[in-house]
């Protein structure tokens, strides 16, 4: 990859803690906050956390947001957002303590549905990609009962299980997922990536023939490994 | 209802249109009504394989395009009863096939035939496409070399997405896997690859091994399906390759070179 500029802007997912406001006196907080850091200290030392302000409604307005953001600093986490504000009042508040207003996302204290299955399912193919062919799984996983062969390309969001020969391309991880992982029953690809980093193999490594193998990202390197 | 069998490869020049003729033949001497249909509009080899090039007046596009009527085309065969060729144009190119056309022909020929064979042409564009759109079954020639069998899976992917089973979500494409011009030799050599290193790759189901062969070039000379010189070698692996495909189970043969029969047959095991 060439460096055109000093920056590249790339999109990502992360999921932070959320702070339940349940009261908009500052003392209160205060005590609730303290003791929720002496129960599990390490989680939330510098952890970067959105308030949540969904339980206050207009409560909040009277929230001095300056004063909020000092209390959660002095906690020893880093406030980076509120979200669920009401009207342009509270939005403007909490943009003027120097903190994002955030929008949209789902909050795991009220779990409509298990986590599990606000993922997209994972893709299924009955059989053998062979050459020419591509196959693109959004967001989810991709399964294939079969072999992908040379000169075929299998690309997924997230992990890639071949139960066969990966012979041809295959990227796990699509969107910037360095977690994901290719599984395959033989590891002879001709490319291999994950994320953004790829690897050009030429010549297979004799040992990963045959057996079941995996490929991870560790330490920005890629690892083909048996398991 | 009549069978299609579409005869495809990808790679030119690996046998199809030795293999439709041969299969197409084999088809009639077992009892079937059968029609051979040369696909490989402009080049037109099938009528030399078969012997028939002399009868050529009208063929598929001008029945495509409504100049002649089927009977017309249509060319008996005098060995074998019951075997019919329709010959390709060597006058019109790929273009003049379309689906819709291809469509009421085949549809014209199921009414009389029980099998039909069609030779496509070497590649995986239209002219290919069109003689394999409409198939029930596939036999999928490879010679084993790296490049054909590359095609082949090629082919394979196409068969399973661009069919029209595949448009109209029927079941798949029967998908069969002829290895043409094996060499035994070649193989322990290591200078061809292995019915299992074929087998490994395109994970078919296996309908034949035909050998490299003499017999074939003799065959196309003369204008006889090989399938027709009995005493020979590639003629006796056709008829196996008919057998398996009507259902029959036989043991693949020609895979072992001469000097390991000869040990065999010294050591009687
Ligand atoms: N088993 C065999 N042994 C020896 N020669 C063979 C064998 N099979 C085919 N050939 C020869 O290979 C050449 C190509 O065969 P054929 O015309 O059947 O191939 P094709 O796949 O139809 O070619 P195209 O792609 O041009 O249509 C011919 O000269 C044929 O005689
Ligand atoms: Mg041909």
């Amino acid at each position: 990859m060439t460096k055109s500029s000093a920056i590249d802007v790339r999109g990502g997912l992360f999921t932070l803690p959320v702070l339940r406001l349940l009261s908009a006196d500052l003392d209160e907080l205060r005590d609730g906050l303290q003791g929720k850091c002496k129960e599990a200290p390490a989680f939330f030392a510098n952890a970067p956390v959105v308030i949540e302000l969904a339980a206050l409604a207009d409560k909040a307005d009277q929230l001095d947001f300056v004063a909020l953001k000092a209390l959660v600093r002095d906690a020893g986490m880093i406030p980076v957002g509120v979200r669920d504000a009401l009207g342009d009042l509270q939005k403007s508040r909490i943009a003027d303590a120097g903190l994002a207003v955030m929008s949209g996302g789902e909050s795991r204290s009220r779990p409509k549905s298990p986590e599990i299955s606000s993922r997209p399912p994972a893709r299924v193919i009955h059989g053998s990609v062979r050459s020419g062919q591509h196959v693109q799984v959004d967001g989810g996983d991709l399964i294939v009962l079969g072999t992908v062969n040379q000169g075929a390309e299998v690309v997924a969001d997230g992990h890639i299980h071949i139960y066969g020969n990966l012979r041809g391309r295959a990227r796990a991880g699509a969107r910037g997922d360095g977690d994901a992982c290719i599984f395959a029953l033989s590891l002879e690809p001709e490319v291999v990536a994950i994320g953004d980093e790829y690897l050009v193999v030429e010549t297979p490594n004799a040992a990963l023939k045959g057996r079941a193998g995996r490929v991870r990202l560790a330490d920005g390197c890629l690892m083909l490994e048996p398991l | 209802m009549a069978k299609i069998v579409v005869i495809t490869s990808g790679k030119g020049g690996v046998g199809k249109t030795t293999t439709s003729a041969a299969f197409a033949t084999g088809l009639a001497q077992a009892g079937f009504k059968t029609v051979v249909i040369d696909f490989d509009v402009g080049l037109r080899n099938l009528d030399l394989v078969m012997g028939c090039e002399r009868r050529v007046v009208y063929d598929f596009v001008n029945v495509i395009n409504g100049e002649a009527k089927l009977n017309q085309a249509l060319i008996k065969d005098k060995r074998v009863n019951g075997l019919a060729v329709l010959p390709a144009s060597q006058t019109r190119d790929k273009d003049a096939l379309n689906k819709e056309g291809v469509r009421k022909v085949l549809d014209e020929l199921a009414e009389s035939f029980d099998y039909i064979v069609c030779d496509s042409p070497a590649g995986i564009e239209v002219g290919a496409q069109m003689a394999m759109y409409f198939a029930d079954a596939a036999i999928v020639v490879t010679n084993p070399e790296v490049s054909s069998v590359r095609d082949s899976d090629r082919m394979l992917g196409i068969l399973a997405s661009k069919s029209r089973r595949a448009e109209n979500n029927e079941d798949p494409i029967e998908e069969h896997l002829l290895l043409t011009r094996y060499s035994a030799a070649r193989v322990d050599k290591g200078e061809m690859l292995s019915v299992d290193d074929v087998l490994d790759i395109l994970n078919i189901d296996l309908l034949g091994v035909i050998p490299e062969s003499q017999a074939v070039l003799n065959a196309s000379n003369s204008g006889t399906p090989v399938i027709l010189d009995e005493d020979s070698d590639a003629g006796q692996a056709y008829h196996d390759m008919v057998a398996r495909f009507l259902g029959e189970e036989r043991e693949h043969r020609f895979l072992t070179t001469e000097k390991k029969g000869l040990l065999r047959r010294l050591f009687g095991s």
